[in-house]
């Protein structure tokens, strides 16, 4: 399977699997094997889900997980729209 | 003044319960209402519509939602919707409402919306029934929009969406899938009516702010474009308050 194939069925199986449901990961898989997944989540446990799932579906990558969690920080200040 | 917080895509299930709500303890000093503009939830279910209802529940402040595509997979959204006004969320689909604020009477009409694509590149009801529906919900979800916007009786007016209603703040983006983010229906409705600010949510990777043809601002509050709990916009300083 070519690599862009590859790349559209990792992404579909990160939104389509209920167990990820996530639409926002960017995928790219290089000419050798290596797996980079990137984008922001909710929790570091959906973070880990989706690499694992990558893992179950491509076992012969090198996969790297550059997700990461998105802040719930306060804001700092208002936007003024007057 | 009309200090409006807003958020959207926030995907809540078990895991992510309790992220939001230290944040939020403050939010009655920085804010008159929170606006949540859909992705409540990964996927529509009850048990983590329950958990929107633990997270955003239960505020000192008038909580205003729209639900996002996701909060409809599990096929249930009207059981979401239940869950969410028991914990004394309103639900806005088509409709609006006024709240009283210290600034002003602030009024809030909202959609979820639907995608179709932006003017000159949008998708046309023609062709295969499948296209024509798509289309046609893409249009009774705008024309619900605007009228529900030039129904209301308020001193400021804001527009609540899931999708965007411009492309501008969809930069960012892959433009091949501008037509599943939004449409520029969405952006005529909120045009139709003397609105000062138009949120949405839904597009993870687009910026932040823009503005519709006739001249509306638009923020896009999705949670991994604001990368903080919510934002804030201060409103109507020519109001009293």
């Amino acid at each position: 399977m070519s690599h862009e194939y590859t790349d559209a069925h990792l992404q579909r199986v990160l939104a389509e699997d209920v167990r990820i449901a996530e639409l926002g990961i960017d995928v790219i898989v290089s000419r050798d094997d290596t797996i980079v997944l990137s984008g922001q989540v909710e929790s570091a446990d959906r973070c880990q889900a989706i690499e694992d799932r990558v893992r179950e579906e491509c076992p012969d990558c090198r996969i790297v997980n550059e997700i990461v969690v998105v802040s719930t920080d306060p804001p700092v200040r208002a936007e003024e729209l007057s | 003044v009309i200090r409006v917080a807003a958020v959207g895509d926030v995907h809540l299930d078990e895991d992510v319960v309790g992220r939001f709500r230290p944040a939020l303890e403050n939010l009655p000093e920085q804010a008159d209402v929170l606006l949540l503009a859909g992705d409540l939830t990964r996927h529509g279910s009850a048990a983590e519509a329950e958990c929107v209802a633990r997270e955003f529940g239960d505020l000192a402040v008038p909580v205003l939602a729209v639900l996002g595509n996701h909060d409809h997979h599990c096929d249930e959204p009207e059981r979401v919707v239940e869950i969410l006004t028991a914990a004394g969320i309103t639900v806005l689909e088509g409709t609006s409402t006024v709240l009283t604020c210290a600034g002003g009477r602030l009024g809030v009409a909202g959609v979820k919306g639907f995608g179709g694509g932006f003017a000159g590149r949008c998708a046309s009801d023609f062709g295969e029934p499948e296209m024509e529906a798509f289309v046609r919900t893409t249009n009774e979800s705008a024309e619900a929009l605007g009228k529900a916007l030039r129904g209301l009786d308020c001193d400021l007016l804001v527009a609540l969406t899931h999708y965007s209603p411009v492309p501008d703040t969809l930069a960012g983006e892959p433009l091949e899938i501008y037509p599943f983010l939004g449409c520029y229906q969405l952006g005529q409705a909120i045009d139709s009516a003397p609105t000062a600010l138009a949120l949405h949510g839904h597009a993870h990777h687009g910026t932040e702010r823009g503005t519709t043809p006739g001249g509306v601002r638009v923020r896009n509050v999705a949670h991994p474009v604001i990368k903080q709990a919510y934002s804030i916009f201060h409103l109507g300083d020519h109001l009293v308050g």
